[in-house]
């Protein structure tokens, strides 16, 4: 997950992080926090510690629990939207602290001006995980084989 | 069939979510100005030095207004995604670093290129870091 990040760091937005979590939790379940936590360490041990940590402890849960509760689905349209939706959402998930921090308006501020960079979150979640989710699948399953 | 309702409703869900962020957006919006202006950008580099320019344009917004003076890229400027402005960078998917934009001492709830900017407008561009 961590060296997927850094390698598509370039791209605002675009990421597989979130299909990367998806094919974990569908095949490891609780045992997939493991590796998203260990991906949260790796990102903070990079870019150090700011009110971005705060996000990321709590905003990859949501897709985790998500793909918990349908893990036994096996439908590349149906975790692309979910990975759209979340996408979709990530910033007004991430502006939580702010609406603690700063009240109604500086969250609100922060939502709106995150918006087309959701869409573009959105839209690449989507795309990627409707295109990669099968081939990535495959590849998990063979190493878990081979285990 | 049971994934095909699943779909719908994650459909369904993602379109609603779609149009309320839409919604959102259009009601928060600031509106354009149009004809000449006088703005002040000051923009605070990463060792907290600062540069102020007095911008006279009929630009409507903030991008174009930065772009006129040449403290963006065309490159960026066409993505509507700025890195670098007056020749620093500061890049969210590299370090963590990002530019705040304020107007007037506020928080702007819009992009750069989609702020509209006013005659006395006083910007503030700061290189945030992690």
């Amino acid at each position: 997950m961590y060296i997927s990040q850094v390698i598509m760091s370039h791209l605002p937005n675009i990421e597989i992080v979130s299909l990367l979590i998806i094919i974990i939790t569908r095949k490891f379940g609780y045992k997939a926090l493991a590796s998203i936590y260990v991906f949260v360490g790796c990102e903070i041990l990079t870019y150090g510690l700011s009110m971005w940590v705060i996000n990321y402890l709590y905003v990859w849960l949501v897709l985790w629990f998500s793909v918990l509760l349908i893990r036994k689905i096996d439908s590349p349209l149906i975790y692309s939207l979910i990975s759209a939706i979340f996408g979709l959402l990530f910033g007004t998930l991430c502006s939580v602290p702010y609406f603690l921090t700063g009240g109604i308006t500086l969250g609100v501020t922060y939502i709106v001006g995150g918006f087309w960079f959701d869409i573009l979150h959105c839209s690449g979640n989507f795309v990627s995980t409707l295109f990669l989710y099968r081939a990535l699948t495959r590849i998990m399953d063979k190493m878990i084989k081979t285990q | 069939m049971k994934n095909k309702k699943t779909v719908i409703a994650l459909g369904l869900a993602l379109a609603i979510i779609i149009v309320a962020f839409a919604a959102l957006f259009i009601m928060n919006r600031p509106e354009a100005e149009k004809g000449n202006k006088t703005i002040s950008v000051t923009v605070v580099f990463s060792d907290k030095s600062e540069k102020d320019y007095s911008i006279k344009t009929d630009a409507q917004y903030l991008g174009d207004a930065l772009l006129q003076e040449k403290l963006v890229t065309e490159e960026e400027y066409s993505k509507g995604y700025y890195t670098v402005i007056a020749d620093q960078r500061a890049d969210y998917n590299l370090d963590k670093s990002w530019w705040c934009v304020t107007v007037n001492g506020e928080m702007t709830n819009v992009g750069i290129n989609q702020q509209p900017i006013s005659d006395g407008d006083e910007f503030e561009i700061t290189n945030t870091p992690a």
